[in-house]
């Protein structure tokens, strides 16, 4: 009998193939949208973890103060010494390395192009913390960085732009007063969540203190993490030779940070996959607009096709017959709808992850989940039609005009 | 002479309720031979149609007895009837009733659809059943492609396609001219007497009716009277034989009106006495219309 029902709705929808077409629109379109949003807005959290891992993951960043800023009144914290970052290394298990940072802004000269950027000083266990291949040149030697040479390693963004893509490596450029041997070129990483990471110098800490900072105050430590460690335990590690090296006791809140990057990772995470729910909520509400609209035709189709129905009943269908052919038929529709719309959503997706800046991905599960629900709403919207054809006297609608 | 194919017995309809409550039927008495060929006649709201509906099973009685093959119909459910016309009954209609945008082949197919025929065995008796009916030729044509005649013809096919015991035909020359009205009168009274098929017919034409053997003239929900006749071109003695044989009188065309009082159901043959009319051939008919609606 399924069979029978199945042919039958199949034949009637392609008897009528514009108003099928108009009926399954609001369908094609919903699941379209549902699909097309899901997908790009995991593309984008996607997008943005990667962007996140760049900054480093299992890497911690402790700074003086309270927050990223210095807080209001009151005596302003100390910043770190060059003795903290041993201590932490040497004291603290699951640490592979700390970096300590010290940066200043400067503008750099070449040859007439001039470029305002970020210095950075720190030591050779920032690669270990954050490897950061070169593109050309090297890096600069234990001894380079233990007298504090004017060696640097320039960000491709600085390259761009005081370079113009010409050889770098070997020049000597001006760096605020100073003159400076650029010994390598760094790769590029892209825009983190924080800016353009590539428009950086990055120099021996020893420099930066003696010709910039003029102190041996280090404002950041990057700490790298042991991956066999879990980063709370490392930063409740860091906290407690922290607090004991500068001093504070009792109830006394810390006077310095430490920022764990996974909680930005899942900070932003966590952002975004509301933002895609909240959008792919907007979309679920045009699917069920397109189930109303299946809905409506089916109403207009049961009366418009009274006397079919009567026709179908004299000749001996039964009412669960009749129920079952509408019913199929609204189900035959929204399917071919959710098909149509899954369809439109990879065009779609294909069309726009060009323009978004952002990986192409195919999730199967929510082109399962959509095309299902387009299934359900079929049975839902298709139902209450459905019962009022099965339910027509066959006497009266023969007579129907 | 065994049980009549259909038997109604002080069949009453009553519509609506109150005071606006109307009795189309009040108390019909009627048996069918399997095999005849009924006219039945009558001015609009005689309860000629709400009869035709009754014998259809495509409504119920209010009242009374309604037996097809002996089975009681009033008893039996929606789905029941539905099942049963599916494997007994055939019907045509005024207006043709075919299926738009539909091939008459399809057309055709559509009640072995419900039979649960395969699509081979669909195409094989659908064709047969053109055939019968003289548009093999013209299986893929739409019912729009085809003219009045031929749609009829095509909702023959359909109604005979399940071999039926009754095909019902309400006013089938109704929306056709005069020539094609013979046709289809001629396609009917072939299929009637090749095939065997009962077939009961609503007519208001005199010239229709006299293509039939039988014809029952209804009145104010009653069947008024019942006349046996000759079929064109058929000899009295061709007729068979069941039918003069006993039981015959049964045909009481008292509009019994005036015996108002008497109960029903009333048993058909025997109180009344048998009109005159040489070519009476006896029981198709029980009328016995009481005037049973009080």
């Amino acid at each position: 009998m399924f069979g029978t029902t199945l042919v039958l709705a199949l034949r009637s929808i392609r008897r009528h193939l514009l108003r099928s077409f108009l009926t399954i629109l609001g369908i094609v379109i919903g699941v379209g949208a549902v699909v097309t949003m899901v997908t790009l807005g995991k593309a984008t959290t996607a997008a943005v973890q990667q962007q996140i891992s760049a900054l480093g993951t299992n890497v911690l960043q402790v700074r003086p103060g309270q927050g990223f800023g210095r807080g209001g009144g009151g005596p302003r914290p100390p910043d770190f010494k060059p003795e903290d970052v041993t201590a932490i290394a040497n004291q603290v298990a699951g640490v592979t390395a700390v970096a300590p940072q010290a940066s200043a802004t400067a503008t750099a000269i070449y040859e007439g192009a001039n470029w305002s950027t970020t210095i950075n000083g720190t030591t050779a266990a920032f690669l270990t913390v954050q490897p950061w291949p070169l593109t050309a040149g090297r890096y600069w030697t234990p001894a380079e960085e233990e007298a504090g040479k004017a060696v640097c390693l320039i960000g491709n963004t600085v390259r761009q732009n005081l370079f113009r893509g010409g050889a770098a490596v070997g020049t000597r450029m001006r760096l605020g007063n100073i003159s400076c041997d650029v010994i390598g070129t760094l790769s590029t990483r892209g825009q983190g969540g924080f800016g353009d990471q590539d428009d950086v110098v990055v120099m021996p800490i020893k420099a930066v203190q003696r010709r910039f900072t003029g102190s041996r105050d280090i404002r950041l430590m990057m700490v790298g993490v042991d991956t066999a460690y879990s980063t709370a335990t490392v930063q409740a590690g860091i906290m407690d030779l922290l607090r004991e090296r500068r001093n504070i006791t009792g109830g006394k809140e810390d006077d310095f940070n430490i920022f764990d990057t996974k909680q930005i990772s899942d900070t932003l995470t966590g952002t975004t996959t509301l933002l895609t729910r909240i959008v792919a909520a907007v979309a679920g509400i045009s699917l069920v607009v397109g189930g109303i609209g299946i809905m409506n035709i089916m109403l207009v189709s049961v009366t418009e096709r009274t006397r079919e129905i009567g026709i179908r009943l004299a000749i001996g269908a039964v009412a669960r017959e009749v129920l079952l052919q509408f019913l199929v038929e609204a189900v035959a529709l929204s399917c071919l709808g959710g098909l149509i719309g899954l369809a439109l959503a990879q065009l779609v997706i294909l069309a726009l992850v060009p323009v978004m800046q952002v990986p192409w991905t195919f999730d199967p599960q929510i082109n399962v989940v959509a095309f299902a629900i387009s299934a359900v709403i079929g049975v839902v919207f298709g139902y209450f039609p459905a019962r009022r054809a099965a339910a027509l006297n066959p006497i009266d609608a023969l007579r129907h005009e | 002479m065994t049980v009549p194919l259909i038997s109604l017995r002080g069949v009453t309809k009553v519509y609506g309720s109150g005071a606006t409550q109307f009795q189309a039927l009040k108390g019909v008495d009627l048996d069918i031979t399997g095999g005849d060929f009924v006219a039945v006649m009558g001015p609009s709201g005689s309860g000629k149609s709400t009869t035709m509906n009754i014998l259809g099973c495509l409504d119920m009685p209010s009242a009374g007895e309604f037996t097809f093959r002996g089975h009681h119909i009033e008893t039996l459910d929606r789905d029941q009837r539905a099942l049963l016309r599916r494997k007994y009954l055939g019907f045509v209609f005024q207006g043709f009733n075919l299926l738009s945008r539909t091939s008459a082949l399809e057309n055709v197919e559509l009640p072995l659809l419900y039979r649960g025929e395969d699509k081979r065995s669909r195409r094989e008796l659908g064709m047969a059943a053109l055939d019968k009916v003289g548009l093999a030729d013209w299986w893929d044509h739409t019912p729009a492609e085809l003219s009045g005649g031929q749609q009829q013809r095509v909702a023959i096919a359909r109604a005979i396609v399940t071999s039926p015991d009754v095909l019902l035909a309400d006013e089938p020359t109704g929306n056709l001219d005069s020539e094609r009205s013979v046709e289809i009168m001629q396609l009917l009274t072939t299929l009637n007497r090749d095939s065997g098929i009962t077939v009961l017919m609503v007519t208001h034409e005199p010239d229709m009716a006299a293509f039939a053997r039988t014809v029952v003239h209804f009145k104010d929900g009653l069947v008024e009277r019942i006349e046996a006749q000759h079929r064109q071109g058929e000899a009295v003695e061709e007729s068979p034989s069941r039918l003069r044989e006993g039981l015959g009188v049964g045909l009481s065309p008292t509009t019994s009106s005036d015996t108002g009082g008497q109960a029903h159901p009333q048993p058909s043959s025997g109180s009344a006495v048998p009109p005159a009319q040489p070519e009476q051939r006896g029981t198709l008919f029980t009328p016995n219309s009481q005037a049973g609606g009080e």
